[in-house]
């Protein structure tokens, strides 16, 4: 403590009468070190450096021993979250996995979570929580590990997220190593720190169960889950999924090049993000060219086509549209009804009960 | 009375709450969510849980917006919300397969 103290007098607004002092306003060199650790800890959530066997199991057993105070288990070392699931199925049969569940997430709250933040709470501020926990949480969980959730989502989501957790990790270790936090569980939080080289782990009674990193995992420049032609991540064991620009897509669309896919095939995607996706991968201009379209109405950037869907479908009116914030086509049915752009968007806002006048949003993003 | 649109939500400006809503608990993480993603769990949403009151009336959401707060969404650009009340509206297009009329699916 006196180390710290001493390593943070000199920053103004430092509380000398408080117990724990606290600091009120970053220095210029820790403002220049907050992107810095958001990257590190991003890079270690998306790694898909191999972690051998033989040290993934050594930081499970640490982690047993000295946060769930449990050494006594198996561990099953596998690899992608199917596989992990497939093992709860069976090792967890008969077990309440909700109970177990919540018995682990109060061990690690109590062991070294509570314990960790009530140290740090009072000492830092949304500045370090914005720029660092945020940042992280935004670029692994939002963009890659919620997409693998829902891939999986019907499966009991484990408390203890290995790599996952990078967000929780970024904030803490920058107080630790910028700010100069002493954390009086360090050793203990340490341990529990190792579990982000591993993939999901389960913990059960007689046997812990942990996953493990990816093998392959592609971004795009906005570093969302993008592969064209092949997944977009993948685990040793086979399984994984296929992506493109942050959107789950089926197989066919992704491994198949543009060029050889029936434009019409547009028309049977329900997901408008996924026939965004389509739209984007075979070009509005070839799949307009290809489809057998007239001209409804234009204005501004909308227009409304008609779209003969063949066979017993016949024709409809579509609405063509840019979508502002991310500037790719949209393709949306609207009624048979609507003869001009204007009877389209007003459509698609239909269902508003207070929808008294035409829908014109003063902000559309 | 104004009008928002972030990606497939509306929000239509309204006069006053209709009679018998019901006050809407905030998600496990924190976030008051308008709409979520089916399949990518994208999610319309606002995490500033003091700005706002959503309520439920037969499936419809109400939003209060006490003070002007930002409404995210992982693809879409960030609406900063008014202060006023709104319905909470969804796009809807054609299946011309099925003929039927539903919610734009994302």
């Amino acid at each position: 403590m006196l180390k710290w103290i001493r390593l943070n007098r000199k920053y103004i607004g430092l509380e000398t009468e408080m117990k724990q002092p606290r600091i009120l306003k970053l220095t210029k060199s820790q403002e220049d070190q907050l992107p810095r650790y958001a990257d590190k800890w991003v890079n270690i959530g998306l790694s898909t450096d191999r972690v051998s066997d033989e040290e993934r199991r050594s930081i499970i057993q640490n982690f047993l021993l000295g946060v769930l105070q449990t050494p006594n288990k198996s561990i099953l070392l596998l690899e992608s979250p199917i596989s992990c699931h497939y093992a709860l199925n069976l090792f967890g049969a008969g077990l309440n996995l909700d109970q177990v569940r919540n018995q682990v997430e109060n061990q690690v709250r109590n062991q070294v979570r509570n314990q960790v933040r009530n140290q740090v709470w009072n000492q830092v501020w949304n500045q370090v929580w914005n720029q660092v926990w945020n940042q992280v949480e935004n670029q692994v969980r939002d963009q890659v590990k919620n997409q693998v959730k829902n891939q999986v989502r019907d499966f009991i989501w484990p408390y203890l997220e290995g790599q996952w957790d990078v967000f929780y990790f970024s904030f803490y270790d920058y107080c630790e190593k910028v700010l100069g936090l002493d954390y009086q569980i360090k050793e203990t939080f340490n341990l529990y720190k190792e579990t982000v080289k591993l993939g999901l782990i389960y913990p059960l009674e007689d046997i812990c169960i942990v996953g493990n990193r990816p093998t392959e995992l592609y971004l795009n420049e906005n570093r969302n889950l993008h592969k064209n032609g092949d997944m977009a991540i993948k685990w040793a064991d086979g399984w994984g999924f296929w992506a493109l620009n942050g959107v789950l897509v089926p197989k066919w669309l992704a491994e198949t090049p543009s060029e050889q896919i029936d434009c019409l095939k547009f028309a049977e995607i329900q997901n408008v993000e996924i026939r965004r996706e389509f739209i984007r991968k075979v070009g509005i201009e070839r799949l307009i060219k290809h489809l057998d379209t007239h001209l409804l109405d234009k204005q501004s950037n909308y227009e409304l086509l008609e779209i003969d869907l063949k066979g017993e479908t016949g024709k409809w009116p579509y609405l063509k549209m840019l979508n502002p914030s991310i500037g790719v086509w949209h393709l949306e049915c609207v009624d048979k009804a609507c003869k001009t752009v204007r009877e389209a968007i007003n459509f698609r806002a239909s269902r508003l009960i207070n929808f008294e006048s035409d829908w014109n949003p003063e902000a559309l993003t | 009375m104004r009008q928002l649109q972030q990606g497939d939500v509306l929000l239509q400006e309204i006069k006053a709450l209709p009679e018998g809503v019901t006050p809407v608990k905030p998600r496990n993480d924190g976030r008051h969510i308008l709409a979520e993603g089916e399949e990518h769990g994208h999610a319309h949403a606002i995490k500033d849980l003091d700005s706002v009151d959503l309520y439920d009336l037969n499936g419809i959401l109400y939003l209060n917006v006490k003070s002007p707060t930002p409404l995210v969404h992982e693809e879409h650009n960030t609406i900063n919300l008014p202060v006023g009340l709104f319905e909470v509206g969804q796009v809807v297009e054609v299946d011309p397969f099925e003929q039927e009329i539903h919610r734009v699916r994302d």
